[in-house]
């Protein structure tokens, strides 16, 4: 039974709330390459991208309303699959926002670089280190005052481009790349209207969940759907295409209509929507990290280390090492692509949950019904999985060794100690002998590996001494002596 | 025994650099900084980048696992 919230808030909350959620720096930074992808037709993809996430939003709903009102991707796939899928759901998840930081970051250093001549790689990695000292002092999200801005932000960019006036010739061609520039436009703008699930995360503090919940999905989709295709539109009226530029294209758009003080305007709102994506996304992952520690999946250290602000330090600080390392390569493209496929891999298990759900708990209270279902939840899940043909080929490599070095870490958290230690030891043999036979088949001519300068002597001992230290680590691990 | 159990401490502690070693060497070969020119000192072109970014930081991982298991148990020793 549902008790009454000390602060319930009606439908006007709730769209609030999933317009914030989705108020961030994927807009701002996402939107340049989708335009590369889709040219004029951007406009198509957001509103593709919008209507979809809008019934998968839907999904979410029943699976927030009947399973766990936190929200959590996490959550939903514990509870209909389990082990393997959940693991790699919540790992997902926790990839997906170490991503998002580095992405805001590298976006927060190209809008600093816009006002004052830095190295937009050395800004990125300092606001992740103060982000970090701030989130392990414990520090409240910045969600309230923002939303103002950026509407009031994005309305003044739209009328200036309707003072200005727009041709039709800046639209033509309207699909430079054809229906698949479209589609992979869909792709790559798919995390923009992600954020809008925060209504599921607010709605324990609703009033009458189950009738404002979907209607402010609704409205709060709707209203950001006219929101950010109007923005498009009026970006691609204001430059040529093929657009290349070293500042962020709606910067750029800003200028053109409204002069330099337009682009320092609508930096200043990128500038907040990378403080605001930064501060949620550190504070999810630490969440994520720490529920996944709880159930046994990720090491119990991380949920005992705890500063006296009462923030898990430990995995506030691993998380953005990792985004460090990111936020460094400076490639913005690259990190905005990793975003897209973690969000549609997670965005299509959802829906997959859904499916398992009804068919596993018939008779489970659900107070919101997904609308067609099994229509929605199926071309949700077959979206999500679909999309994934438009991932840049280096992400999606990259993807598929994530996807394994999850099922191997998943695997050898789950075979206990002293099994772990066996296994261990056998890859231990296993890559001491690779490396022997990786010294010896370009000296036998069997195969040719131009990279290993297989005569000089120095690697060969160097490769030598490798492959017997890798031989006796995995005599001291199959010699364990602790067995528990 | 006590000389093996040093040694076992070393291994452990050498496994462990080389683990780490082998993941920033992954990570260097997949994003190429332009001051590093890891990939023309390996040979390594661009379209098998991505796989020997994959054999490094598995190869690494596991090293790095099994150096902190060793490490772990001669801590308690």
């Amino acid at each position: 039974m549902r008790t009454k919230s000390a602060r319930e808030v009606g439908l006007f909350y709730g769209v609030i709330a999933g317009m914030s959620g989705a108020f961030g720096i994927e807009f701002f930074t996402l939107l340049q390459h989708s335009t590369l992808l889709a040219g004029p037709a951007v406009i198509l993809s957001l509103l593709l991208c919008g209507i979809l996430n809008m019934l998968t939003m839907f999904t979410y709903c029943e699976l927030g309303t009947s399973i766990s009102r936190l929200g959590s991707e996490y959550t939903f796939t514990k509870a209909a699959f389990g082990g393997f899928i959940s693991f790699l759901t919540g790992w997902l998840r926790w990839v997906a926002c170490i991503f998002t930081v580095a992405l805001s970051a590298i976006a927060f250093g190209q809008m600093v670089n816009y006002f004052l001549p830095v190295n937009t790689q050395l800004v990125a990695i300092f606001i992740i280190v103060l982000f970090t000292v701030l989130n392990i002092r414990g520090i409240r999200q910045l969600d309230l005052v923002v939303i103002g801005v950026f509407v009031s932000v994005f309305a003044i960019f739209d009328i200036a481009s309707i003072l200005q006036g727009l041709t039709a010739k800046s639209f033509e061609p309207f699909m430079p790349n054809g229906l698949m520039g479209a589609l992979a436009g869909v792709m790559y703008s798919f995390s923009i209207f992600f954020g809008v699930r925060t209504i599921v995360v607010e709605s324990p503090n609703m009033e009458n969940p189950e009738r404002n919940v979907p209607r402010s999905i609704f409205f709060s989709s709707l209203s950001l759907i006219v929101i950010y295709c109007s923005v498009a539109f009026f970006v691609v009226g204001a430059v040529e295409f093929p657009v290349e530029t070293s500042i962020p294209l709606l910067t750029l758009a800003a200028e053109r209509l409204m002069g330099p003080i337009g682009g320092a305007l609508l930096n200043v709102a990128g500038i907040s929507a990378a403080v605001m994506s930064m501060t949620t996304a550190m504070s999810v992952q630490t969440s994520i990290i720490s529920a996944m520690s709880r159930d046994g999946y990720m090491p119990k250290i991380v949920l005992m280390t705890r500063s006296r602000f009462g923030t898990r330090y430990l995995a506030v600080i691993l998380g953005s090492i990792l985004a460090i390392l990111f936020a460094a390569s400076g490639l913005a493209v690259f990190v905005g692509y990793v975003v897209n496929f973690t969000s549609l891999l997670i965005f299509a298990i959802v829906n997959l949950s859904l499916i398992r759900l009804r068919k596993l708990m018939p008779r489970l209270i659900r107070p919101f019904k997904t609308p067609l279902y099994p229509y929605t939840p199926i071309v949700g899940a077959l979206v999500g999985f679909a999309l994934l043909i438009f991932v840049e080929s280096a992400v999606l490599a990259l993807g598929i060794e994530f996807i394994l070095i999850t099922i191997i870490v998943y695997h050898l958290k789950m075979v206990g100690y002293s099994r772990l230690r066996l296994a261990i030891g056998g890859i231990n043999f296993g890559i001491s002998g690779l490396i022997v036979i990786f010294l010896f088949l370009p000296r036998l001519r069997i195969m040719e590996l131009p990279w290993l300068v297989a005569d000089e002597l120095y690697l060969s001992y160097s490769a030598a001494v490798m492959s017997v230290l890798f031989f006796l680590a995995g005599v001291l691990n199959l010699n364990s002596k602790k067995k528990t | 025994m006590k000389a093996q159990t040093i040694v076992a401490g070393l291994i452990g502690a050498i496994q462990v650099l080389i683990g780490f070693l082998a993941i920033s060497s992954a990570y260097l070969i997949y994003f190429d900084p332009n001051n590093v020119m890891i990939r023309p000192i390996l040979s390594i072109s661009p379209e098998n980048a991505a796989l020997f970014a994959l054999l490094f930081s598995i190869v690494g991982f596991f090293s790095a696992v099994s150096g902190l298991l060793i490490v772990y148990e001669w801590v308690l020793s």
